[in-house]
């Protein structure tokens, strides 16, 4: 026997939004958060601009004593865990919850402003001592521990790392822990903070960042741009859902996953169309039925093209009428946790019949021939399934497919 | 200027796994089996030796390719824009 798993919560922060309602109306009004980056050595990188959370105090969201035990990653998992375990109506739930659910994160860099600060004290300062938190404030996992500290959550909990695909591969196994009866209720989703000097630099050497604008599948596209925060929902059993009678924002019906097996750094277009075909049979959906697909559209020339012609290759004819956005031009690509504040952009399509747009767009790439959702968001009359990809450096790929939820 | 051939047979060699003596310099990239993290770090260890920035972005390793076509056009290039 399989469960039915639908999403009863979420929650978001990003350079578009601190909360979900105001993440929703960026993608709506395809409003932009890249901005200039402030930081120390700034001057030092040849790209200055990206989806940077400002003015972000953590002491008006934490205790004074909490804030140092924390890196930034682990704050927002926390603020995005917090809105979403509230907008599923959990925090006042008089069941125990608890015991059996769990918390499957995705990070792929983990507390990296934690790393360049010590590194600063024992290499530049000279100082031979280091803060006792050093290490649980790095490690990929902490923002997953914080939670179920937080929320004394006792079931299945750990943290996944496969590079842009970490969230995707996060809320891809809740879902299948879930659906196979292993747990009722996963907080699930990613989070991601490198916005610095020492995070971004490595970027710079890869040679994949834009000097101009994230143009996602637009012709005089040159690169991406990066950005922060954390998505966290609430994955949900259909019965446990009812039982306590949630509201039902989505329901989760496929996931898929592959590996190019080809390359560490560039894309090719075997193993997302792999991912993408696994999706639609694990969903059991026909590709026709496929409205809209969030992108992993990174705005590099290689991903894009890579990724339209795998969306040609398995929607064939389809591919001219299905939505295809990437919400990365506004947000920034979060990397571990750029999956989790994509399905937001799904969720959104799915529960308002909105599809954001790829913004930034100049005009048609042959290579791309794909309709992009150009500039401005699009009202359409249903909005029924809907994918979300995440194509990752060393080649992992991750698909989950949401539907509308109907009885 | 000798140098800079020697220098950059001895990084192309390191990349392909070919003995520096036995790459000719009319060898096309395209035949040196080299492939996208071979570039990346072909072009970088180049940057860092001799003190340079070389326009490549993208990941694409067939424009570098491309562009400098064979060892010698490499060499020819470093030696014009090497101070």
């Amino acid at each position: 026997m399989t469960n039915r798993v639908v999403i009863t919560g979420m929650g978001g922060i990003s350079s578009i939004g601190m909360s979900v309602p105001e993440i929703y109306n960026s993608l709506r009004e395809g409003k932009s958060g890249i901005c200039q980056l402030e930081f120390p050595d700034i001057t030092r990188l040849k790209v200055k601009t990206g989806g940077q959370i400002k003015n972000f105090d953590p002491s008006k969201h934490f205790e004074l004593k909490q804030v140092g035990r924390m890196d930034r990653f682990s704050q927002f998992a926390l603020l995005a865990a917090k809105e979403a375990i509230t907008n599923a109506g959990l925090k006042n739930c008089k069941e125990e919850w608890q015991e059996n659910a769990g918390v499957i994160l995705g990070s792929s860099i983990g507390g990296i402003e934690t790393i360049n600060y010590s590194y600063k004290q024992v290499f530049e300062k000279g100082h031979n001592r280091l803060h006792p938190l050093t290490i649980p404030k790095i490690m990929n996992n902490s923002a997953t521990s914080l939670i179920s500290i937080e929320y004394h959550i006792q079931g299945p909990s750990f943290t996944v790392s496969s590079a842009c695909s970490s969230a995707n591969h996060a809320m891809g196994i809740a879902y299948e822990t879930i659906k196979s009866g292993k747990s009722k209720i996963l907080i699930t989703g990613g989070s991601e903070s490198f916005l610095s000097f020492g995070g971004i630099k490595p970027w710079e050497s890869l040679r994949v960042l834009s000097q101009s604008k994230c143009r996602p599948f637009s012709r005089g596209r040159d690169g991406l741009v990066h950005g922060e925060g954390a998505g966290i929902f609430i994955f949900e059993s259909l019965a446990s859902a009812k039982k306590r009678k949630a509201n039902i924002i989505a329901e989760v019906v496929g996931f898929a996953m592959s590996s190019d097996a080809s390359d560490l750094i560039k894309p090719n277009n075997i193993g997302p169309q792999k991912a993408l075909e696994g999706v639609l049979k694990n969903a059991m959906i026909n590709k026709t039925d496929v409205t809209y697909i969030n992108a992993h559209g990174t705005g590099t020339m290689l991903n894009d093209k890579m990724e339209s012609e795998a969306i040609n290759k398995v929607f064939g004819r389809h591919s001219k009428s299905v939505k295809v956005s990437s919400t990365k031009a506004m947000h920034g690509h979060l990397i571990g946790a750029t999956a989790a504040i994509e399905l937001l952009a799904c969720t959104l399509a799915i529960n308002e019949n909105v599809i954001p747009p790829t913004i930034n767009y100049l005009g048609i790439d042959p290579a791309c021939d794909l309709d992009v959702v150009p500039n401005y968001s699009q009202e359409l009359k249903s909005v029924d399934v809907v994918l979300n990809n995440s194509f990752a450096f060393g080649g992992m790929n991750a698909v989950l497919a949401l539907k509308k939820y109907s009885n | 200027m000798e140098n800079i051939e020697e220098k950059v047979l001895e990084l192309v060699g390191k990349q392909t796994g070919i003995d520096p003596k036995q790459i000719p310099l009319d060898r096309k990239f395209e035949d040196l089996n080299l492939d996208s993290v071979a570039i990346v770090e072909l072009v970088f260890s180049l940057e860092e030796t001799f003190d340079i920035s070389i326009p490549f972005e993208g990941l694409d390793e067939s424009e570098i390719k491309k562009r400098f076509y064979t060892v010698s056009t490499l060499i020819d290039y470093l030696k014009d824009n090497v101070q």
